[in-house]
């Protein structure tokens, strides 16, 4: 079950691992999220650890909820917003099912306590690692110095504590540790269930959009902005330039407008491409030669991974202006046997008009 | 699905041969036409996706060689993968390296990470160079590389077994010619 441990001889390791990403981030040259407005402030430390929860939440009795109430006070008692502090009850979860685990497993022997810590000396005496409370304190102040935080995922925040093998372990944690905090909090909190593995963690749950008879949907609101084509490259990289733009250009609702799959498929390509300036780029393979992609989001934009399979109208996406753009809109491609393919046509033959403020052809 | 994309990808070489012909000779700035013809053809609905039928022609030729002003991506400078033997063995191969190179808990972390880090995609370097190979779990590949049929030529799902259970490793390919990269190395499912 425990498989994170964090370690001290780490923090050598740590910092060559940070200035590699860096390092990976410079090459990049894009902006990596604009995600500050998307998760609860920093400072929201609301949740007030002493008041249990009379029954149990889910599957955890109260002695895990009391394990859960020591972190909840832990993080409040470091300034911690209520992020960070279910990012805590999260990590706890995957490590031990909130248990303050006296014996270690197979790849760390040493490991202890709620949040299986190691002997390694970063984590305290063996009764620190031992005490939910004390084991919490240290698991949170290596957390307070993880660089952007805020536009990370939690996984990957708990994974930059802890170490471990898997840095996308503790994503299907987050649901649980969302509904163990607001049982504490009493009430809703701005954090998304299904976001534990996704920058924005407070943006409420994804929508969907209307399918039509064909098993189609549109990208995104229009109107169109601009259409497919070569053209003198009006962007800001290349200026002038004799280029093609290879997909049509919507509205898109503005600045985190949602962005949908048009069609079944699955992911191939959810990333930014450094080539021209870290531009945000959703790719889906639709099976029978035909891709579509979405450009331009930010990584806080980019809600589906490599290999996701995902469905016609679900939100996979929220409008950006990464790259060559000088303003948030939604950039659509269609490729036919990768071949650039104007989309306003192709996505006419399958009953979807693109930018039409209208429903299209149920 | 894959026996589609094999088909429909030579129809794609028939068109892109054609707007190659279409090009050829004509170096003033090709107005795009909007107006495009569309089929009216019925949608198919194999694949559960209805697709345009693919005698449907661009709305007006790409010229060979344009470059996707925001992407960087020079037109047809790539092949279109296709999900053959040659694919998956390659596939094999990637994930087994990948794997080989994941599983050694004994090394420091920098020599541990030069050998790892060129062939994980971006994003999954971005993640796993916060791992610490003395917290992975298994210590060597014991067997040999099992190859999933999935739902794209450029995606792979490869099975490799381990000291410490079977890992499933997706990879991903930018194009026919690029090499697979890992975009995740998945541990056993935890029982429980």
């Amino acid at each position: 079950m425990a498989r994170g441990k964090g370690g001290a001889t780490a923090l050598a390791a740590g910092v060559t691992a940070a200035a590699l990403v860096l390092v990976l981030s410079l090459v990049l040259a894009g902006p990596r999220s604009a995600a500050a407005g998307c998760n609860p402030p920093a400072d929201a430390v609301d949740v007030d650890p002493s008041a249990l929860p009379a029954t149990q939440v889910g599957t955890f009795g109260q002695d895990q909820l009391g394990v859960a109430a020591q972190i909840l006070a832990a993080g409040r008692a470091l300034g911690l917003g209520v992020r960070d502090q279910t990012i805590g009850v999260m990590t706890a979860l995957g490590e031990s099912s909130l248990r303050a685990l006296d014996h270690g497993d197979a790849v760390g022997p040493d490991s202890r306590g709620v949040f299986q810590q190691r002997d390694n000396g970063a984590w305290g005496t063996l009764a620190d690692r031992m005490d939910p409370f004390a084991s919490a304190s240290n698991f949170f102040r290596a957390l307070a110095v993880v660089e952007g935080r805020e536009s990370l995922e939690p996984t990957i925040v708990a994974h930059r504590v802890q170490r471990n093998a898997d840095p996308f372990h503790y994503a299907r944690f987050w649901d649980d540790a969302v509904a163990i905090v607001e049982a504490f909090a009493g009430t809703d909190l701005p954090l998304t269930p299904g976001t534990g593995g996704q920058v924005c963690t407070g943006q409420g749950v994804a929508s969907q959009a209307f399918v039509n008879t064909a098993g189609w949907a549109s990208p995104g609101a229009g109107p169109v902005v601009s259409r497919f084509g070569m053209r003198a490259n009006p962007g800001k990289v290349n200026p002038g330039q004799y280029r093609l733009h290879a997909g049509t250009d919507l509205a898109g609702g503005g600045c985190d407008g949602p962005i949908y799959a048009v069609a079944d498929g699955v992911v191939i390509d959810a990333s930014l491409h450094a080539r021209v300036g870290g531009v945000g780029v959703i790719a889906v393979d639709h099976g029978a030669g035909v891709t579509t992609r979405c450009l331009h989001m930010y990584a806080s934009g980019i809600l589906v991974r490599v290999g996701q399979q995902v469905t016609a109208g679900q939100q996979i996406g929220r409008v950006g202006s990464s790259g060559n753009s000088t303003g948030c809109h939604l950039h659509f491609e269609t490729l036919v046997n990768g071949s650039p393919t104007d989309p306003e046509p192709y996505m006419a033959t399958v009953g979807i008009t693109l930018g039409s403020q209208r429903k299209d052809r149920p | 699905m894959r026996a589609a994309v094999v088909v429909s990808g030579l129809a794609g070489l028939v068109l892109a041969a054609g707007a190659l012909a279409g090009c050829a000779g004509s170096d003033g700035p090709a107005v795009p036409a909007v107006e495009s013809s569309p089929s009216t053809a019925a949608p198919s609905a194999a694949d559960g996706v209805a697709t345009p039928q693919s005698s449907t022609p661009p709305a007006s030729p790409v010229p060979s060689g344009a470059v996707n002003e925001d992407t960087g991506e020079v037109v047809g400078e790539h092949a279109v993968p296709v999900w053959d033997a040659a694919a998956k063995a390659s596939a094999a191969h990637a994930a087994s390296a990948a794997m080989t190179a994941f599983l050694r808990p004994e090394l420091d972390y920098e020599t541990w990470w030069a050998d790892l880090e060129p062939l994980l995609t971006y994003e999954a370097a971005v993640g796993y160079s916060y791992t610490d190979p003395a917290n992975v779990p298994a210590s060597k590949v014991t067997g040999p590389a099992v190859v999933r049929d999935g739902d794209s030529a450029y995606l792979a799902s490869v099975e490799v077994p381990t000291d410490a259970g079977t890992y499933t490793v997706v990879l991903v390919r930018a194009d026919g010619d690029a090499p697979w990269l890992v975009e995740r190395l998945n541990p056993p499912v935890a029982k429980g």
